[in-house]
């Protein structure tokens, strides 16, 4: 038998086939309503949930072809102050917490295939301490907190619950005012939340030719702004990101269809307000993304460094952003639309 | 290439003969059997003989980001028999000595849990598996493969009641399940690499006389090119020739802005 005799290509398990749960936490509630949504799935007992998400040697892509949900505690560094690379939409006082880490979708350009030691998605359990350190964090001062970076919380909803969770904290605290940034069509669960000014939802969204490209197992185009429109309709504060704008073939047409394509099916009145940036990531992260994905276009695109960060060079950098500026504000007043830049 | 290791040899025969491997004579503190595909070990029993010598293997033969793991063997088990892939691997006596694989290629085979003992045991735990290597293996295999290219895969052969297992046992137990092993091992995909640049593109990168980081610099940018659909090597001949540092510069602006391609 030679490698080459070999049976054809493994067979992969199927995603959360495997849950490792910190021991402290086997047979809670939480702990095991979430396992109970996977009845097929094996469940391991381990001590810390950082002996599985950060061991040495992983691969991200490998596992995120078949994920395993991994459910601890954190009890430090629960809330961040927010990072330079994002959009704080005017706020000064601007955080983000992950009560989950990794995500179900798998785009092309997220900064996580360089930022975490693997692919896998970490949930953490103990959510009232992180509602409490928000709390502290805010100490009754207006803040503005998003909630769904390091992930798509949306997209595990049925799962973990904690969109609702964030709502109802939303909903004793006007002062902190919450971002869900989507990309998931499956915003039903809307339905059973009172719109809040404090909650917004922030759906992302992309020309359908990048989407397809770039944004492995995200929902379409179509079915993203249908649940848009559903969240305006509801009248949930709505948020459109346009973020990352991607170097694209043909960009002017591509986008310029792209933002009529929305504003035909999306309520401009009804939006609250518009984000959008070029790509841009640090050079740390560029790095371990070129590693993990070494035939990924966006990882191995001659970036410029500017100001800590990579992106495509200013001068075409200028050029999009003015062209998809002049495309929006034909429908969204140029006060509600903030960009992104170095 | 496919790393295997067994505590016996009789464990491992049916794997030397199924991939046609012969003796390396190298290796003289151990029995080691390889060809161009694989390597096998015989590491001796206990966990300290496996961790000496899969660390004289792997300093010796030193495995590359795609390549397997395989450790194979029998084990003691109550009131259960077949083969098992182990989906945790801990010491026995150490609470914080655990391994987890990475569960991502699915075998033939149920899951077990396995706790590795310092030495055979008569009374065995219920619910879980046991040996006296697996664990010590996992931790050395851990500094060199990934943990979704490692795999442990045991057949049962005992309760406890060691007076059983004889070669011909051993061998019998181990001949069932070794060609379905053997062939799950040998089709776990290979890792996305990067493809060099030819021989001749490199020739013509070092006509350019650029620095380390500029020659790296270069290299990605030509990378992105071919991606696109670029002929390096007829991009990089047609390039003025390089004289100056400032002319190496300006020859790598140039590059970076063909490789990006203009939106404008
Ligand atoms: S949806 Fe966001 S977090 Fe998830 S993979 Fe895409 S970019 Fe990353």
């Amino acid at each position: 038998m030679t490698e080459s005799e070999g049976s054809p290509q493994a067979r992969l398990y199927s995603h959360f086939s495997h849950i490792y749960v910190e021991k402290n936490l086997a047979g809670s509630k939480r702990a095991e309503n979430i396992i109970n949504k996977f009845p097929k799935a094996n469940v391991i007992e381990i001590n810390h949930y950082k002996d599985i998400f950060n061991r040495k040697n992983q691969s991200f892509s490998a596992q995120k072809a078949s994920q395993s949900l991994i459910l601890g505690e954190k009890h430090a560094d629960l809330v961040y102050k927010g990072a330079p690379f994002c959009q704080d939409f005017g706020n000064s006082e601007f955080y983000y917490t992950s009560l989950v880490m990794g995500c179900v979708y798998d785009c092309e350009y997220c900064y996580l295939r360089g930022m975490y030691p693997g692919g896998n998605m970490v949930a953490f359990l103990n959510a009232e301490d992180f509602l409490d350190e928000v709390k502290k964090v805010s100490c009754g001062k207006k803040i503005f907190l998003c909630i769904s970076y390091d992930t798509d919380l949306a997209a595990m909803e049925s799962v973990f619950g904690f969109c609702a969770l964030w709502h109802s904290f939303a909903e004793k605290n006007r002062n902190i005012t919450i971002e869900l940034r989507t990309k998931c069509a499956e915003l039903g669960f809307l339905k059973k939340l009172r719109p809040l000014e404090n909650y917004i939802i922030a759906l992302t969204l992309s020309p359908e030719k990048n989407a397809v490209r770039y944004e492995k197992k995200v929902p379409s185009l179509e079915k993203r702004l249908e649940a848009g429109r559903m969240a305006a309709e509801l009248g949930h504060p709505l948020r459109l990101s346009f973020d990352p704008m991607l170097k694209t073939d043909n960009f002017d047409e591509t986008y310029k269809d792209f933002i009529q394509k929305c504003f035909s099916s999306l309520p401009a009145n009804k939006i609250k307000d518009i984000g959008f940036g070029a790509f841009r990531i640090s050079p740390s992260y560029l790095k371990a993304m070129r590693k993990n994905y070494p035939s990924s276009a966006i990882a191995l695109y001659p970036y410029e460094l500017q100001d800590g960060a990579y992106s495509y060079d200013k001068t075409e950098r200028d050029y999009m952003t003015s062209k998809l500026m002049k495309y929006i504000e034909k429908y969204i007043n140029n006060d509600k639309i903030y960009l992104w830049d170095t | 290439m496919l790393y295997i290791t067994t505590a016996l040899y009789d464990e491992a025969s049916p794997y030397i003969e199924l991939l046609g491997l012969k003796k390396d004579v190298s290796f003289n503190k151990i029995r080691v059997y390889s060809n161009e595909n694989a390597v096998l070990a015989v590491t001796g029993t206990g966990v300290f003989a496996a961790v000496s010598s899969l660390s004289y293997v792997l300093g010796r033969i030193q495995p590359s980001r795609g390549d397997v793991f395989l450790n194979v063997g029998i084990c003691g088990g109550r009131g259960v028999t077949n083969t098992y892939v182990c989906r945790k691997l801990s010491l026995f006596g150490d609470k914080r000595a655990y391994f987890c694989p990475d569960m991502i290629y699915m075998t033939d085979f149920d899951e077990a849990e396995l706790v590795t003992y310092p030495k055979p045991v008569g009374e065995i735990p219920k619910g879980v598996l046991v040996d006296t290597e697996a664990y010590g293996l996992a931790f050395a295999a851990s500094a060199f493969f990934s943990p979704h290219r490692m795999f442990f895969i045991k057949t049962v052969s005992d309760e406890g009641d060691h007076d059983r297992i004889t070669h011909g046992y051993i061998r019998e137990l181990m001949e069932k399940n070794a060609e379905k092993i053997a062939a799950f091992a040998l089709s776990i995909p290979h890792e996305e690499a990067l493809e060099e640049l030819s021989s001749d593109e490199l020739c013509e990168i070092e006509k350019l006389r650029m620095s380390t980081t500029q020659t790296k610099m270069l290299k990605d940018c030509l990378y992105y090119y071919r991606l696109r659909g670029g002929d390096v090597l007829k991009l990089l001949r047609e390039l003025p020739e390089v004289k100056t540092k400032q002319e190496g510069r300006e020859t790598l602006d140039r590059i970076r802005r063909i490789a990006a391609g203009s939106v404008i």
